[in-house]
């Protein structure tokens, strides 16, 4: 199947009151290829977020248009095809790990997809033990784990991912990047990621897609030719801080302009 | 998979300090410091209300007076306080059932908001006390008036707490069942309900000893009413029977209380995953 995400000449416009608008996306293509993983990166406010809603069909362009897999993005998501992990692991307190990454099987029963073996895909991210506690009960980084198990349980077409570990620590972020990698390399899904961090982006990503604000539009797109499986060893090779430092010199032009409007 | 510190450490804790058992009899109770200030504080009442009864007899009757006729009468104020407590828990059961359905109707379709909730804020601000004569009037000295009036008074707090509760999920759960194309019914029932079911609860703590109230309330205003404490109160008062007035209002205050436990203790099965009740049982 197809996960294809296509967004051309996409533009949203925010009324901010007092006659004030605000162009969050500005004539905005982007083409994520099925199976790539692909990382958004830029300044506040540049609209990465207004972007991902409108890939997984929260939101409506008003211009442009977005197909998910050849499809309308609410047609993808009526479909089942797309899977969000929002900044917070917005699980459901009151339901067990294991119930909470289950309860996609339940809802939009029409669309009966193949779904994994949730114990085994929670044993697999390591949440083996605490699969029946509160998600009150566990850590933050457990917390998020569970929310990437519930998105891949459906297994999507397309996973759409917000800064799923901004809130998290070195480690245990870094750990649960490696196990990202681990999932998406057995269930493989297209994936848009968005992340404020350049090393995180250059680690995950096929494709890092640099964005500046005011109005929101893409400065960049660079193409991170490293080899996978990407384990903690390659963090330390020169290719991985040249990339490192490529990115970090296309943001200072995002940030710079960002500056530039703003004072 | 790599394990990551500080799960180290929390597996570390758990391996020192076990969970506790969830139904573990805590006899944390028998303790003086958890006893004996409330006995004391009993005391002290109990103490002043005798000085008072003794100074004053015309207004308060003795604590034995009240006791005797409790004990002489018993049968008497048990067959009224099941006739006041069924109209309670009929008015709560009704107001509350009607509230839950209305609140979710409320938070689904914002024309039905705009249409009920000022009505039912304006039913909320009209003193309770005022219209149980005019229900009288119109259903007689029957149940009806009293279901009515009770359930009127537990009606908008559960109105008011649970049309908020559903509303209260946070933005990122819901688009995550929103980009699965989880119907509207499914986002009730899966999240909406059981996230709401804390405000119902705190809602609920007020309403279930407020039915008692609302109960006794309708019987003073329905002169003619032939059971119940609130008529008993009305009987005593005019034949002057001062500690039958307060047997009456002893048994009420134990009603209102005894709803209390049975709110918390509901509240503690159902919520104990709450963030409030975990906190509590720390
Ligand atoms: N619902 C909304 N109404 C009005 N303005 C909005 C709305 N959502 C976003 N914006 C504005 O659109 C711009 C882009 O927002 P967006 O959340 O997409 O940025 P972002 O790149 O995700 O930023 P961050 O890195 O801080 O998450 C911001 O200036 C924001 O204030
Ligand atoms: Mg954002």
């Amino acid at each position: 199947m197809s996960g294809e995400i296509r967004v051309t000449g996409v533009r949203r416009v925010y009324d901010i009151g007092a006659g004030n608008s605000l162009v969050a996306l500005d004539d905005v293509d982007l083409t994520v290829e099925t199976g790539t993983f692909v990382s958004v990166i830029g300044p506040s406010g540049c609209g990465k977020s207004t972007l991902l809603r409108a890939v997984a069909g929260l939101e409506k362009p008003d211009a442009g248009h977005i197909t998910v897999g050849g499809l309308t993005p609410q047609r993808a998501a009526a479909d089942k095809m797309l899977g969000l992990v929002p900044q917070t692991p917005a699980l459901l307190p009151w339901l067990s790990v294991l119930k909470n990454v289950s309860l996609p099987k339940k809802v939009n029963r029409r669309k009966g997809r193949s779904t994994a073996d949730m114990p085994d895909l929670l044993r697999k991210a390591g949440l083996g033990d605490v699969m029946h506690k509160l998600p009150s009960q566990i850590s933050g980084g457990m917390q998020q784990r569970a929310a990437i198990v519930r998105a891949f349980g459906l297994h999507p077409d397309v996973l759409l991912m917000d800064e799923p570990f901004s809130a998290l620590d070195e480690f245990t972020r870094e750990a649960l990047q490696e196990q990202l990698l681990d999932l998406w390399d057995e269930l493989k899904a297209t994936v848009l990621f968005i992340t404020h961090s350049v090393s995180e982006a250059v680690r995950l990503s096929d494709r890092i897609v640099v964005m500046a604000p005011r109005p929101g539009r893409i400065t960049d797109v660079i193409d991170i030719d490293l080899p996978r499986p990407r384990g903690q060893a390659l963090l330390k090779t020169p290719e991985f801080h040249a990339y490192e430092d490529l990115v970090r010199d296309r943001l200072r032009g995002a940030f710079h302009h960002a500056n530039a409007i703003a004072s | 998979m790599t394990v990551t510190e500080p799960e180290v450490i929390a597996e570390a804790r758990k391996l020192i300090a076990p969970p506790r058992p969830a139904r573990k009899v805590s006899l944390s109770f028998l303790h003086p410091a958890k006893w004996l200030p409330l006995v004391l504080m009993l005391a002290v009442l109990g103490a002043l209300w005798q000085w008072g009864a003794g100074r004053m007899p015309y207004l308060l009757p003795p604590l034995g007076d009240i006791g005797r006729t409790l004990t002489e009468d018993a049968g008497y104020y048990v067959e009224n306080a099941l006739v006041t407590l069924r109209e309670a828990l009929g008015g709560l059961a009704i107001g509350t059932a009607v509230a839950f359905v209305l609140a979710v109707v409320v938070s689904e379709f914002t024309l039905a908001r705009r249409a009920i909730m000022p009505v039912a804020v304006i039913l909320n601000v009209t003193p309770l006390v005022a219209i149980a004569p005019a229900l009288v009037v119109a259903f007689g000295f029957g149940a009806a008036p009293k279901l009515i009036v009770t359930g009127l008074i537990c009606f908008f707090p559960v109105l008011i707490n649970m049309s908020m509760g559903l509303r209260a999920v946070p933005v990122p759960v819901l688009q995550v069942y929103q980009t699965m194309h989880a119907s509207r019914l499914e986002t009730l029932w899966y999240i909406r309900v059981p996230s709401a079911l804390p405000y119902l609860f705190a809602a609920l703590r007020i309403v279930f000893p407020l039915s008692v109230v609302g109960a006794v309330v309708a019987e003073l205003s329905a002169a003619g009413s032939s059971a119940g404490l609130g008529t008993a109160i009305s009987l005593a008062s005019s034949m002057n029977r001062l500690a039958a007035v307060y047997a009456s209002i002893a048994i009420l205050a134990v009603l209102g209380a005894l709803l209390l436990l049975v709110v918390t203790l509901l509240e503690r099965r159902l919520l104990h995953w709450h963030e409030t009740r975990q906190g509590a049982s720390k």
